[in-house]
């Protein structure tokens, strides 16, 4: 069995929509936060919201008008993935799809809803229920690209995303599947923002990300970014320094790698505090202050962003926390994301 | 060679009541648990009826506060409380490195309901932000780790109807391939207006019976409950000289890529789950296939073709029932809840029945069972099919398995 290799990225942020503007506004250190023009608040809230896309260039909008948001940047995620891949064609049944989100369609579940209550069931729509559901913008990707091979969606907090890449690299090593999209979506509500808001949390975001793995063997995609070499998850809510030490012992010692091999560290802004202890101050960063956080979406930002650090070689100086001394060999990147509630997953992401 | 998984618990909760006993004795004797709503005023809706776990209030908690704790989580503590402790565990859980995997469609819901009601009616500043944590459907999962003190990971499936086998496939493979040696995986859900209201205006509840693959059939019926099983690997289970239930054969996987709420009417996905499921457990048969059998128009004739395009000749030969016209259909812990049913019968060689079929539909030319029955049941198929075109296939096997 070849190893999984990651051949497309699909980044849809704040900051920049497709690789190369995303590539280009991390450099620049741009920042995608500002006032929220989709809803009003009492307060003016900031966040990093997605207003500068024409879904028409993506997406058969006849076919899918009624979808929610979250389906269409999930569709767009794909899309611009499977583009940057090459791929056109690909074997229906032996492709899977794993979606990580958080909170799901929570627009469509406020609208259905309050007209369920205020205005009776003969007036709620159905499509408004069906696409509430938590699978539904994996269901709409699977519909819109033909994937029959498995289609699953993982719901969880930020390090969710990461649990997804897990799966799709465990069937891709079985030898059920050839290659697996992964994909995570998040979509701003206003009901959420005003609860973060109300709670002095993050400043949130929405978007979505995409990226092809395939078995090296089979691989369609034209030019391999790098290796998946070692990816862990845990959970430990008495001991969350515990979970965090063991997804870096595990994912490392999968990769037959030692932490000194690292050569940077992607990681969200979450337990900063139990991070600095476990990661021995290596050089870390991560881009929520450009982009605000986005919950499941983050750590495959994180990841499209390593993804393209490897084949660069380059680190965009902006964005890094705590100065590499050399930025020139970069073979190794460690993605990770942990939470304070005692969850914690890492990826590594090794040089083609 | 992959490593070997064997089931040696179960705890269950559904109309039928809690417990797996209960469960057992009332669906071997085809018992029709299915009553008006209580949770809510079900009289403006089309079908009015459900299967609600009315026994059931809530589980005695040691380590977390009952106050707040959406009733998504009672359910699923006090199912897995059952399981562990019928796997012989209970009492040293904490030292065991576990995998908790779990497949529930809208998880909180009604603690969601709850606060989008506040906010209509006291608006979003003074709505109590306490009930949103549980409302997030990965919530009841980390309650879970809180009561039992676990470590080890977690993963929620929402796979629509297919989420808890597909949790159960995941803990299997998990398992066979040396990353964990136990498992606590299977499903819960709860009656809730949001589900109720929505699949009543996709015209998918009957106002009448569930029937399914009775020419009749009408609708499905909704219902609510948990369903959770310990898996462990064999050698492991063998070591703690626990009494093992039977063995898991095979999984498989597919998406029909169709339709956001219809299935592909060909079945051919549906089969390429079973014949996936078939091929991984090494067989071309199987003495018993406990039905996704919703009740719907589309759902049962899907089925029934995908069941002959996956059994071919023997397809007729071979017992099906759906449990659903008892219990209603629990969504998301829908597979788990039947995948238990299916390890009982292979315990007890029996069958239970597919209850309120009474006229044959050609278009569903299976073998229906109408009354339990008694035979040896060696090898048992549960089928999950979900919303977003999820099919999902379990087959497990008597233990010992002797070929």
């Amino acid at each position: 069995m070849g190893r999984v290799v990651l051949t497309g990225i699909g980044p849809l942020t704040p900051i920049g929509i497709g690789k190369v503007r995303f590539w280009d506004a991390v450099d620049r250190g741009f920042s995608g936060i500002k006032k929220i023009e989709r809803f009003s608040m009492p307060d003016e809230f900031y966040g990093g919201e997605i207003n500068n896309i024409n879904f028409k260039e993506y997406i058969d909008e006849r076919r899918f008008r009624r979808v929610t948001e979250l389906s269409k940047f999930t569709i767009v995620a794909m899309t611009l993935a499977l583009n940057d891949a090459g791929v056109k064609t690909f074997e229906s049944e032996s492709t899977a799809l794993v979606a990580g989100v958080t909170q799901g369609a929570l627009n469509y579940t406020q609208q259905y809803h309050r007209t369920l209550i205020t205005e009776g069931v003969d007036n709620v729509s159905p499509i408004l229920f069906s696409d509430s559901v938590l699978n539904a913008h994996a269901g709409n990707g699977a519909i819109c690209f033909g994937i029959k091979g498995a289609v699953h969606t993982l719901v969880g907090g930020a390090t969710i995303s990461l649990k997804a890449l897990k799966l799709a690299c465990r069937m891709l090593n079985s030898g059920v599947i050839e290659s697996s999209i992964v994909v995570s979506a998040e979509e701003l509500n206003e009901l959420s923002s005003f609860c973060h808001s109300r709670l002095g949390m993050d400043i949130l975001s929405e978007g979505a990300g995409a990226v092809l793995i395939e078995n090296e063997d089979t691989m369609r995609g034209l030019s391999p970014y790098c290796v998946i070499s070692g990816i862990a998850s845990r959970f430990n809510p008495l001991n969350p320094k515990e979970a965090l030490n063991t997804v870096i012992e595990n994912s490392l010692g999968m990769a037959e790698l030692r932490l000194k091999d690292i050569d940077f560290i992607m990681t969200d802004s979450s337990a900063d505090k139990l991070k600095a202890q476990c990661l021995n101050n290596k050089p870390t960063g991560g881009i929520s202050s450009f982009t605000g956080n986005a919950f499941s979406v983050t750590a495959l930002w994180h990841i499209i962003l390593s993804a393209m650090i490897l084949k660069n070689v380059r680190i965009p100086e902006s964005f890094i926390d705590n100065k590499a001394e050399n930025h020139d060999h970069i073979r190794h990147i460690m993605v990770c994301s942990a939470e304070d509630a005692g969850a914690a997953s890492a990826v590594i992401l090794s040089r083609f | 060679m992959k490593r070997r998984v064997v089931v040696t618990g179960t705890g269950m909760i559904t109309a039928h009541g809690a417990g797996k006993a209960q469960n057992w004795e009332k669906t071997k004797a085809g018992q029709n648990s299915i009553r008006e709503i209580n949770a809510f005023d079900s009289g403006k809706y089309r079908g009015k009826h459900g299967g609600e776990a009315r026994e059931f209030i809530e589980t005695s908690l040691d380590n977390i506060r009952k106050t707040r704790l959406d009733r998504a989580s009672h359910l699923l503590i006090h199912t897995a409380r059952e399981a562990l402790l019928e796997a012989g565990i209970l009492q040293d859980i904490q030292y065991h490195d576990i995998l908790v995997a779990l497949g529930t469609t809208l998880g909180g819901m009604l603690s969601g309901e709850v606060f989008h009601r506040e906010v209509i009616e006291r608006g979003p500043s003074r709505a109590r932000l306490s009930r949103v944590l549980d409302y997030f459907a990965h919530y009841q999962a980390i309650n879970l780790f809180k009561e039992f003190r676990l470590k080890g990971d977690f993963v929620v499936f929402s796979d629509a109807c297919a989420s808890s086998t597909s949790a159960f496939g995941y803990a299997f493979n998990s398992i066979r391939s040396g990353e964990h040696d136990i498992a606590i995986c299977g499903g819960y859900e709860t009656m809730s207006e949001f589900t109720f209201a929505g699949f009543n205006s996709l015209m998918a509840v009957t106002p009448t019976l569930c029937r399914p693959f009775d020419r009749q059939r009408d609708g499905l019926v909704l219902g609510e409950g948990a369903g959770i099983l310990v898996l462990e690997e064999l050698k492991h289970a063998v070591s703690r000289d626990v009494n093992i239930l039977c063995e898991i054969a095979g999984y498989g996987e597919s998406s029909d890529a169709y339709h956001m709420t219809s299935p592909d009417p060909s079945g051919r996905c549906a089969a390429l789950a079973m014949t996936r499921a078939l091929k991984d457990a090494g067989c071309s048969k199987v003495d018993y296939i406990n039905a996704h059998g919703t009740g719907t128009k589309y759902n049962d004739v899907m089925e029934a073709k995908a069941i002959n395009i996956a059994f071919r000749e023997v397809a007729g030969e071979i017992p099906v029932s759906s449990i659903k016209p008892m219990i209603g259909h629990l969504l998301g812990s829908a597979g788990a809840a039947e995948a238990i049913i299916s390890i009982l019968s292979i315990v007890h060689n029996t069958l239970p029945p597919n209850i309120n079929y009474k006229t044959p539909d050609p278009e569903c030319n299976l073998n229906i069972i109408t009354e339990a029955v008694r035979c040896n049941v060696r090898t048992a198929l549960s089928n999950s099919f979900g919303f977003g075109g999820s099919n999902a296939s379990l087959i497990l096997r008597e233990y010992p398995w002797e070929g």
